[in-house]
């Protein structure tokens, strides 16, 4: 290849150019890029407006809810509650699974004892939202919003959540080792409240 | 292959006599150190940053020393004064020699010297006091954004007078490149940084939420372009061809090159904000305009590479072409990465995550970095009348720059992915994998410590090039200035094509640049701020508290947004992790908006009440009492320091000229209303055990970081 020299020429501290074309490639990607943006708005803004951002979301947020409700259909409903939950937590099995989880969610708020820092204390015999099995469950699962206990549905699946509630049951009657001062009232053995 | 060719204007002399003047080459000079002075600064304060996100102690429980606040005097030392010094030092070097004439005034070149050295020390002062607006590269308060304007205009003056004066009658490629710059820059630094002084170090964007997010990655995005990238395609067109001895390859291509990079650039901002709150059809538009940069960036590279045609062999033998060879490419290299982290589908993945930190850090290091230093290793032999003290140093400063950047841009590389993959992975069931945050943190602090490592080496590079400079210059006086001869050009009437007319005529050239760049600037805001549908308002939206505002200022001061987004995205993985994704009505009050760029911790768009107060007071006295393995730095201070509520009256009233809709009651009693709400906080952090917090700095913050992201729940 040779050279095209430019045709007119001054002097520019001695530096000479040259006027050789475009490189093809170079002119390739400048068309192609153009081009692609180009169809690129009425393909996404017009043709399949259901790939903007906000509709896309909706569409996985509404699958993602038909399959939790799938799965929640699907779960074995026992009549009683509590005694499913009590016969579990007997049966065991779960301490070591659930001690890591209490490790890395429960522990900034309720000390590694579960003797409560902002949090409420565990380990006492005073519960605020009662002190049953499923109590514990729904405050994990709903949360308490207005107090700043999270509601923990989304991050933890629901075995993680029903570990959880077992873990924070064991606690109940251990002894801490700077116990927070009890909130809420006395319950009885079974989590009843007493008055 | 260089020649001096003949003159075609000054074939035939006439009457005109052959004048001689010289070249200023101590203003050159004096660029030179403040380049290699100010680098080192910077990137020393570079390391400190790295080793802080490696190694939390490293903050120092220093509030002048806090990430948040030394971080932004990392970005814009290297920036304004590394790579803004280059920047001059080259200029005033090729542009006088490019026009044959001496700077249009000696006392404005001092100025602008001076002057900028001056900004310079006074950011350094400021940013870690705590005094910033909290825009991205934008934090100098306004008396030095003024300054910086004044400085500007004094330099521009100074360019375009020695364009009017100047011996040659065209202009060279690269003057084309600066006269885009110093103009560019004039338009991003003016309209980016108006704001409404509170006080003498305070003060409020007059833009507010996605107009502010808009017109600041305008100017952001365009501060990369046209302060970091232009100038630098300039520095690149006079001093490749000097050094290799080559012929530009192709001017044609380089005037298509120029006007398109000029024409698109400008439109780009907005794929900083890809998936935010900012309307889709702006977000695609920067994203398309973004990939149609790739060949205009390109034709730089390939006109600067190609220089080199037939004498390759000069890469193996000169340091100078090295390191010139070297920041080309990775001009290349980032100008491609940069369009392909525009796509929305990898944006997704790399946005917020350190992957951008080695983006830029390819720009920073590899491109302005290597350039600058092989254009000083050409000009102080030169400048100096000596011969470098040692080729093997400079070829070790370039070993060990260029391992450095690889080492730095690798690990982050992984840092970045690691967190993309982690903050988006779903399991099976449709659960996050990596619910807790932090689990993303821990993880690549391994990669902060490699990232230190590879920038220790850069700067030790640069150490490096220090020494070989002391020697090289130990007893040496500056030699006079460079004496030249030339014939002034002859106004006769311009012949030939369009564009080599055009390269004749500065003013209409200049005319032209400012329309290519005002289209998509136009395009893009105006209608932002002009059509209310881009902003649906939200009614249950409301101003922030007194108390809430101080707050607000403090997370300001303390550079929060640096490692906090409050920009939650349209995707699941993030709702399910932060929440309701963030809308643009409800940022509608934000001067500035805080949205951040980066998340080093969690977003906190949806932090309010999510959390007791308690735990915030906590948080924030030591990160590590609820997070064990945080690498936030403590904030114990903000519980001993009692917060400012003298100038909240005139905060409120602020507020209120820009548009936000106070009452005159709050104007009146916004010292008392602050008091009042943090009364209430105190007393629940009371009954929680902790006293006296009523008048302190962390309860304006609790009541700010509550009050985030709640008002759409109302």
């Amino acid at each position: 290849m040779t050279d095209k020299p430019v045709e007119h020429s001054h002097d520019f501290d001695g530096i000479v150019e040259l006027d050789n074309d475009l490189p093809r490639w170079w002119l390739g990607i400048f068309w192609v890029t153009t081009i692609v943006a180009v169809f690129y708005v009425p393909y996404y803004h017009f043709m399949y407006p259901e790939k903007l951002p906000e509709a896309a979301l909706l569409a996985s947020q509404e699958a993602r809810a038909e399959e939790l409700a799938k799965i929640e259909a699907a779960k074995p409903k026992p009549v009683d509650e509590e005694a499913d939950l009590l016969a579990k937590y007997n049966a065991g099995g779960w301490e070591e699974a659930a001690k890591a989880d209490f490790t890395t969610f429960c522990v900034p708020c309720h000390a590694p004892d579960g003797g409560g820092t902002i949090g409420p204390n565990f380990t006492d015999d005073y519960y605020i939202h009662g002190g049953k099995l499923t109590d514990i469950r729904r405050i994990i699962v709903e949360g308490v919003p207005a107090k700043g206990m999270i509601s923990w549905k989304v991050s933890l699946k629901p075995q993680q959540i029903e570990n959880l509630t077992f873990y924070i049951r064991s606690l109940r009657g251990t002894t801490p080792a700077t116990p927070k001062a009890a909130e809420g009232k006395l319950v009885d053995e079974a989590g009843n409240f007493t008055e | 292959m260089t020649k001096n060719q003949a003159n075609p204007d000054s074939a035939d002399t006439g009457s005109r006599a052959v004048e001689h003047f010289s070249y200023d080459d101590a203003i050159v000079r004096k660029f030179i150190w403040a380049t290699l002075i100010w680098g080192l600064v910077g990137m020393v304060v570079g390391l400190l940053v790295a080793l802080q996100l490696a190694w939390w102690p490293a903050n120092m429980e220093t509030p002048w020393l806090s990430f948040g606040r030394l971080r932004p005097l990392h970005t814009n030392a290297v920036i304004f004064a590394f790579a803004g010094n280059a920047f001059f030092a080259g200029m005033y070097y090729s542009l006088q020699r490019l026009l044959k004439a001496r700077m249009f005034s000696d006392a404005l070149s001092k100025i602008n010297f001076w002057g900028w050295q001056a900004i310079i020390v006074s950011a350094a002062l400021t940013l870690p006091l705590g005094f910033t607006t909290g825009k991205e590269y934008a934090e100098l308060e306004w008396p030095i954004d003024v300054a910086i304007a004044l400085v500007w205009v004094v330099m521009a003056v100074n360019v375009f007078g020695t364009i009017a004066k100047r011996r040659e009658r065209h202009l060279y490629v690269a003057i084309w490149f600066y006269i885009a710059s110093i103009i560019t820059v004039t338009l991003l630094h003016v309209f980016n940084s108006l704001e409404l002084p509170v006080s003498f170090l305070k003060s409020y964007s007059v833009y507010a939420g996605v107009q502010d997010a808009l017109v600041q990655w305008w100017y952001g995005h365009n501060a990369v372009a046209f302060f970091l990238t232009t100038p630098f395609l300039g520095l690149m067109y006079y001093f490749m061809p000097k050094a290799a001895e080559g012929p530009i390859y192709s001017y044609r291509l380089s005037i298509i090159h120029f006007w398109s990079l000029v024409f698109l650039y400008i439109w780009t901002g907005p794929h900083h904000l890809l998936f935010s709150a900012l309307p889709d059809w702006a977000q695609t538009t920067g994203m398309l305009l973004s990939v149609m940069l790739i060949a205009p960036s390109w034709g730089g590279m390939i006109n600067g590479l190609l220089t080199l045609r037939g004498a390759w062999h000069k890469l193996r033998t000169d340091p100078v072409i090295k390191f010139m060879v070297v920041a080309i490419t990775f001009y290349g290299m980032s100008t491609f990465e940069g369009p392909m982290l525009s796509i929305k589908s990898l944006n997704k993945l790399a946005h917020y995550s350190d992957w951008i930190i080695s983006h830029v850090h390819g720009g920073a290091l590899g491109w302005n970095g290597f350039l600058a230093f092989g254009m000083i290793y050409w000009l102080v032999p030169r400048l100096y009348g000596v011969k470098l003290h040692s080729i093997k140093m400079a070829n070790a400063h370039f070993w060990m720059g260029l391992i450095g950047i690889l080492v730095y841009m690798v690990s982050m590389y992984i840092s970045g992915l690691t967190q993309g993959l982690m903050w988006l992975d779903f399991d099976n069931d449709g659960y996050l994998v990596y619910p807790n945050f932090i689990e993303t943190v821990a993880v690549v602090i391994p990669f902060y410590w490699l990232r230190f490592l590879g920038g220790i080496l850069y700067v030790a590079g640069l150490v490096v090039m220090f020494l070989n400079l002391f020697k090289t210059l130990k007893g040496v006086t500056p030699p006079d200035d460079t004496k030249a001869e030339a014939v002034p050009y002859e106004r006769k009437p311009l012949m030939g094509k369009f564009h080599f007319k055009l390269e004749a005529k500065p003013a209409t050239f200049s005319v032209l640049v400012v329309v290519a760049v005002l289209v998509g600037t136009v395009l893009e805001i105006v209608p932002m701020l002009a059509v209310e549908s881009n902003v649906p308002t939200i009614a249950s939206v409301k101003p922030y508290t007194p108390l809430e505002l101080t707050g607000r200022d403090i997370y300001i001061r303390e550079g929060c947004f640096n490692c906090h987004s409050q920009m939650v995205r349209p995707l699941r993985a993030e709702t399910e992790r932060y929440g309701t994704y963030s809308k643009s009505g409800e940022f509608v009050y934000d001067h500035p908006f805080l949205w951040g760029s980066k998340r080093t911790g969690p977003d906190l768009h949806r932090v309010g009440g999510k959390y007791p107060n308690m735990w915030h007071l906590r948080h924030m006295e030591d990160p590590r009492a609820i997070v064990a393995e945080s690498i936030m730095p403590g904030y114990p201070w903000m519980l001993t320091d009692k917060m400012d509520l003298d100038k909240l009256g005139k905060k409120i009233r602020v507020m209120r000229q820009l548009g936000v809709p106070y009452d005159e009651q709050t104007v009146e009693n916004a010292e008392e209303m602050a008091k009042q709400q943090a009364a209430e906080i105190a007393a629940d952090l009371a009954a929680s055990g902790v006293t006296g917090m009523e008048d302190k700095e962390i309860t304006a913050l609790i009541a700010y970081l509550q009050r985030l992201g709640t008002d759409i729940k109302k």
